[in-house]
């Protein structure tokens, strides 16, 4: 009978046992099969005691009852890895606090060499205190002396005491584990707890007991050696998904930029076929527009050529067509240029020409700024030619502009003329020109304004030699057309503006009525203009109706202040569109217009009316503040004195003319000294309002005209500047109040004599420099000298009749007027 | 089954809470359903600290979003808030003032909730590749934890925070004055950590640890143990056929534990869908749930322990092929107060 059936039978008989200590049978029956089974023959014995080691593994109660941890250590001696199993009945808790065990586990790891595992154990013993304690110190001081020295004899009888302590039952595997234990010095101390736990070894366990299935992913787990959690794998996935995701999006977002670029290239090609077919209708707009702008020089320069002639025929009747905005700030500018284009025309008296050049002007008058192209002289030939020859008109607006924008501040004149350019549709598209090609210019010519001051000089000396001022002007010509796209531009419209130049001049008549309203002020004038300009541009009779011009006024003197300033935006922006295209396109299309107008008014000037130089006097009035202005004129104005007197004989007579009247007035202003040579803007604009005046008149002999230039007059009247001008300078003055007085005559002198005193605000420009027109002081100055005239001008009950709008800012006295100009200026500024 | 119209049904009654429910297996135990759970797996659950009137729950799921409700007296949930992440919400937990709620998520961000303002601010940001299940909060200050290995589950109950890690490796930190590292543990299981959870004495301080496996067994493992042999042991759970050894036993994995803050018993909810309650000091299972039908992947106890929280959702345990996106996840609510008294030690 093996021991196999023996076990099977007595397992069979355990169910029967009955008493408190389950493990006394297997005591019993291990005992009995060694006694009955041969000694050699315990192979067979690893069944029982594996049996027996299984059965009471989780019996806590026995866990470290001596008997049962000795079976343990003999389970063990039947396994190929005692090692495992210890660790693994350790873990079950099994001879924990037993000394027999760790010694026993700690000889197996020394019998193996494990020095340091041996150690560990046998320090775990100690931590659990396994009891019996001595036996642990006695097996592990023993352990260290033979790790470190040969071991001694007298503690194997001890480590036997301990084998038969330990196991009681098996001393022999403790006591061969001693043996063989290599010496080797304790290994310092380290606190390593071992507890109950499964790590400790489940070898047995699992084996014998249950058999397990995980039931997760254990195979998704490995990943590197190590394990992933769960919820890492989800992770992967999840950002797997979201790379997918992303992908996918990526795609779509590929194959909608795809799809998109391919819209885009249809509609490019549909475009492109539409621009192709647009192309010619565009290009024709196009061109239409860059007409338009030349039409209006051309227009203007025509206008002007018959300008001269409707000046004095039909200075009511510009004024009434100035009431187009465009008229007005072109008469505006024309005003500025007019008084050098006076001179010119006086000179040349070529209208015609002066248009084709009055296109250059316009440019170049931005280029003769920038230039120091001598505007003066050009002016002259503007005069002469705007109506006469090309190259005046041009001359004359660049020095025209270069005045007003240094003077008045050009830009506002500018702006106003575009908003007033803006209303009409010539204006509009002066202004869209002017956008395009015209606003740099004039842009250019506020900034070029200091500049031209001293060019206006050189300009003026220029002048003094038309001949040379020519040469000049074709000099500036050449910028002009540099900038000259515009002015081709304004050329082209010119020739369609023919009538717009009428209102040109008529604009450029208010302006002298406006300058005359405020003489003082150039502010006003050229808010006057503006609104002179805004009512003809939008049509006479609406643009004088009072509501019109007041907001026309107001309007162009926002427009004009912020001109100003815009000016030097303008030159960036005068492209622009709407706004700044308007104010910049206005400015442009203004300083075209001025030029346009200042040939026509220089030409129709030189011709009869002289009109334009009103304008021309107006802003030089307030240029007059600005000396370097003045100074350019005053140069003319010498010239112009010359002709002043002419003028009334012939243009280049009364260009002749006013230049005497400027010098008088630039003695006046002279007397204001250098300022009057440098203001013979100032000056000029006093002459040209004295101009303006007698070109009023003019316009009041005609009959229509005259309601419209009756206004006018009266701010010519106003424009006490020119009369203390002409005070200063007796015939000046008689030229001014002449001119006024004697519409018909005066206009056409005066035209002649306000390009003629702007040659004399050279004379004084050259002298003084005035490095703030605006000077309270100064202006004060000049028009305290200049409010005389005006008071002495009775002219100003006309006004009021004709024009209420402006006749408000008229009837300030100058002093107050120029505040309240300063005032608009600063509103605008702060605006 | 729609969530509204199962919290309609508790609306009309706490006691019809029970009654109510379908038969079905997603809620065997007749708990209470929270109302607007997660539309994805929920990941952590959490209830407001004793400092805060009332139950407010807390649950962060891998739809991103940490949800937050408010747990009335008759088991009536009411839906607070709601905090989105950019990635999974690994894990949540509550500032000791319960104003603010912690977050830490796939999207390797933490995320400081303010409830009062509703304001997530972030404030840590991990460049790990993997922010895993650690939670780097603290009670009242922020911890975060870094580690040489992977860092598979952590809890923190001031002054200790225990990390579990890759590698059967443990690590106690103490976070008194300058956090440190207190101690390395080689770790009492064999298999990978899945779930660890700080038990404090009865001076309520914290002592030890459970650490759950990723196969079935529990450790209760004392930092400084009178008796290393004996206090520290393990145990089996979430297996089926504990007894039966003729049949292999399916192993499942223990997905949370959570101490019971009165009686200082424990639950651990695992994949095989049941909870367990446990003494640790008598050793002996309390009880032991019916089985859902879905894994029970977080758990939580309130602050008078009066309220057990676990939720129903896949937990992946069995990978991406057994995951099922239209199937509903749940938030349940037990009362806890009986059933996880303490039991005179058998032995």
């Amino acid at each position: 009978m093996d021991i196999a059936s023996y076990l099977q039978s007595f397992e069979s008989r355990l169910s029967s046992y009955v008493g408190d200590d389950p493990l006394d049978p297997w005591i019993k029956f291990v005992d009995f099969l060694e006694q009955r089974l041969p000694a050699g023959n315990t192979s067979e014995m690893c069944l029982v005691f594996d049996s027996l080691v299984q059965r009471f593994l989780n019996n806590e109660r026995y866990s470290n009852d001596i008997r049962y941890v000795n079976y343990c250590i003999r389970c063990a001696s039947y396994y190929w890895d005692p090692v495992a199993f210890y660790s693994e009945v350790f873990g079950k808790g099994v001879g924990t606090r037993t000394a027999a065990l760790y010694v026993a586990w700690a000889q197996e790891f020394e019998q193996r060499g494990m020095k340091e595992q041996a150690d560990a154990v046998y320090r775990k013993a100690l931590e659990n205190q396994a009891q019996p304690a001595s036996t642990v110190l006695h097996e592990y001081s023993q352990f260290s002396s033979r790790t470190t020295v040969q071991p001694l004899g007298v503690q194997n009888p001890l480590q036997n005491l301990t084998n038969q302590m330990s196991s009681s039952k098996e001393p022999l595997e403790p006591s061969k584990m001693t043996w063989e234990c290599p010496s080797k010095p304790p290994a310092p101390r380290m606190t390593i707890i071992v507890s109950r736990s499964e790590a400790s070894g489940s070898l047995s366990s699992q084996s014998s007991s249950d058999q397990t299935v995980s039931e997760y992913i254990k195979d998704e787990l490995l990943c590197d050696g190590s394990e992933l959690s769960f919820e890492e794998v989800r992770a992967k996935k999840y950002f797997q998904q979201l790379q997918h995701k992303k992908r996918e999006e990526e795609n779509k977002l590929m194959e909608r930029q795809l799809q998109e670029q391919e819209e885009r290239i249809r509609r490019m090609k549909l475009s492109l076929e539409e621009a192709e077919v647009m192309e010619a209708c565009g290009g024709l707009t196009e061109e239409f527009s860059h007409q338009d702008g030349f039409y209006w020089s051309l227009a203007k320069p025509g206008s002007g050529s018959a300008g001269p002639e409707c000046v004095t025929e039909t200075p009511v009747a510009l004024l009434q067509t100035s009431v187009t905005q465009n008229g007005l700030p072109s008469s505006l500018w024309a005003a500025d240029a007019d008084a050098p284009a006076q001179h010119s025309a006086t000179r040349c008296g070529g209208g015609h020409p002066a248009e084709s050049e009055e296109k250059l002007d316009v440019s170049q008058g931005g280029a003769a700024n920038l230039s120091h192209a001598t505007p003066n002289s050009s002016l002259g030939f503007v005069q002469a030619t705007p109506s006469r020859v090309l190259p005046s008109p041009t001359v004359n607006t660049r020095e025209a502009l270069g005045v007003v924008m240094d003077m008045f501040q050009a830009p506002t004149f500018l702006e106003e003329p575009v908003s007033d350019s803006s209303h009409l549709n010539a204006s509009e598209r002066d202004l869209e020109d002017g956008a395009s090609g015209g606003g740099p210019l004039w842009s250019r010519l506020p900034e070029v304004a200091p500049f031209t001051i001293f060019q206006d000089h050189e300009e003026d000396k220029e002048n003094v030699h038309l001949a040379e001022a020519s040469a000049d002007r074709k000099a500036v010509r050449c910028l002009a057309e540099v900038a000259a796209p515009k002015a081709d531009k304004p050329n082209e419209t010119s020739q369609y503006l023919m009538p717009d130049e009428s209102t040109m001049w008529g604009a450029r008549f208010n302006p002298l009525n406006s300058l005359a309203a405020c003489p003082n002020n150039t502010s006003e004038f050229a808010l006057l203009a503006h609104c002179v300009s805004t009512p003809f541009t939008h049509k006479p009779l609406s643009s004088f109706s009072e509501d019109q011009e007041n907001i026309c006024s107001e309007d162009d003197a926002s427009i004009r202040r912020q001109t100003k300033r815009l000016s030097p935006i303008i030159e960036q922006s005068p492209n622009e569109d709407k706004a700044s295209e308007t104010a910049a396109s206005l400015l442009e299309p203004s300083s075209v217009r001025q030029g346009t107008i200042v040939s026509a008014g220089l030409a129709s000037t030189s011709i009869t009316m002289l009109q334009p130089p009103p304008p021309a006097v107006l802003s030089f009035r307030d240029q007059t503040p600005a000396p370097a202005d003045s100074s350019v004129r005053s140069g003319r104005g010498w010239e112009v004195h010359a002709s002043p007197e002419p003028p009334l004989q012939l243009a280049c007579l009364g260009s002749v003319k006013p230049k005497t009247r400027p010098f008088t007035i630039l003695e006046d202003t002279s007397s204001s000294s250098g300022d009057l040579s440098q203001v013979p803007m100032s000056q000029e604009s006093a002459l040209q309002p004295g101009r303006f005046s007698a070109r009023s008149p003019e316009a009041s002999a005609e009959p229509d005209l005259d309601a419209l230039l009756s206004p006018l007059r009266p701010v010519a009247p106003t424009k006490a500047a020119d009369i203390p001008m002409s005070p200063e300078q007796p015939p000046l003055c008689a030229d001014v109040p002449m001119s006024p007085q004697q519409s018909l005559v005066s206009t056409g002198d005066q035209p002649m004599m306000s390009p003629d005193r702007e040659p004399r605000p050279h004379t004084a420009g050259g002298v003084y420099v005035v490095p703030d027109p605006w000077d309270n002081q100064l202006i004060a100055h000049l028009l305290s000298r200049l409010s005389p005239p005006l008071t002495s001008h009775q002219c100003c009950f006309a006004w009021s009749c004709n024009v209420p709008n402006i006749s408000p800012k008229v009837t300030i006295t100058m002093g107050e007027s120029a505040c309240e100009c300063r005032m608009e200026k600063e509103r605008k500024t702060t605006s | 089954m729609s969530l509204f119209g199962s919290t309609s049904s508790f609306g009309t009654g706490g006691s019809g809470v029970f009654g109510t429910t379908t038969t079905d297996s997603h809620n065997p135990m007749k708990d209470v359903e929270v109302t607007s759970p997660p539309d994805d797996s929920i990941s952590c659950l959490a209830f407001s600290p004793p400092t805060m009137p009332g139950n407010f729950l807390i649950a962060g799921s891998w739809a991103n979003d940490v949800r937050c409700w408010e747990v009335q007296d008759n088991g009536q949930t009411v839906p607070k808030a709601q905090q989105m992440h950019t990635g999974p919400v690994l894990d949540a937990c509550w500032s000791d003032d319960g104003s603010k709620v912690f977050t830490a998520s796939c999207d390797k961000t933490a995320k400081m909730w303010d409830l009062n303002s509703n304001q997530a601010i972030t404030v840590v940001s991990v460049n790990e590749t993997e922010t895993s299940h650690c939670n780097p909060l603290d009670k009242s200050t922020q911890l975060q934890l870094y580690h040489d290995r992977q860092c598979y589950c952590a809890d923190v109950v001031y002054p200790m925070a225990v990390v579990a890690t890759a590698e059967r490796g443990l690590i106690v930190y103490q976070l008194e004055n300058q956090p440190s590292e207190f101690r390395r543990i080689d770790s009492p299981l064999k298999h990978q950590h899945r779930c660890v959870a700080i038990f404090k004495d009865k001076q309520n301080k914290p002592t030890g640890f459970a650490l759950g496996s990723i196969e079935g067994r529990v450790a209760i493992h004392y930092i400084n143990p009178q008796n290393p042999a004996k206090d520290n042991f393990t145990f089996k759970c979430h297996r089926s056929n504990g007894t039966n050894t003729t049949t292999p036993q399916d192993i499942y994995a223990v997905n949370a534990i959570a101490f019971h803050p009165v009686h200082g018993t424990l639950a651990t909810v695992g994949s095989d869908g049941r909870f367990s309650f446990w003494d640790k000091d008598a050793r002996t299972k309390l009880k032991t749930s019916e089985q859902l039908d879905q894994p029970i992947t977080a758990c939580c106890f309130n602050n008078n322990g009066n309220i057990f929280a676990y939720a129903s959702s896949y937990d992946w345990s069995k990978g991406h092929e057994y995951y099922n996106p239209q199937k509903k996840n749940y938030i349940f609510l037990r009362n806890a107060a009986e059933e996880l008294k303490p039991r005179n030690k058998k032995w």
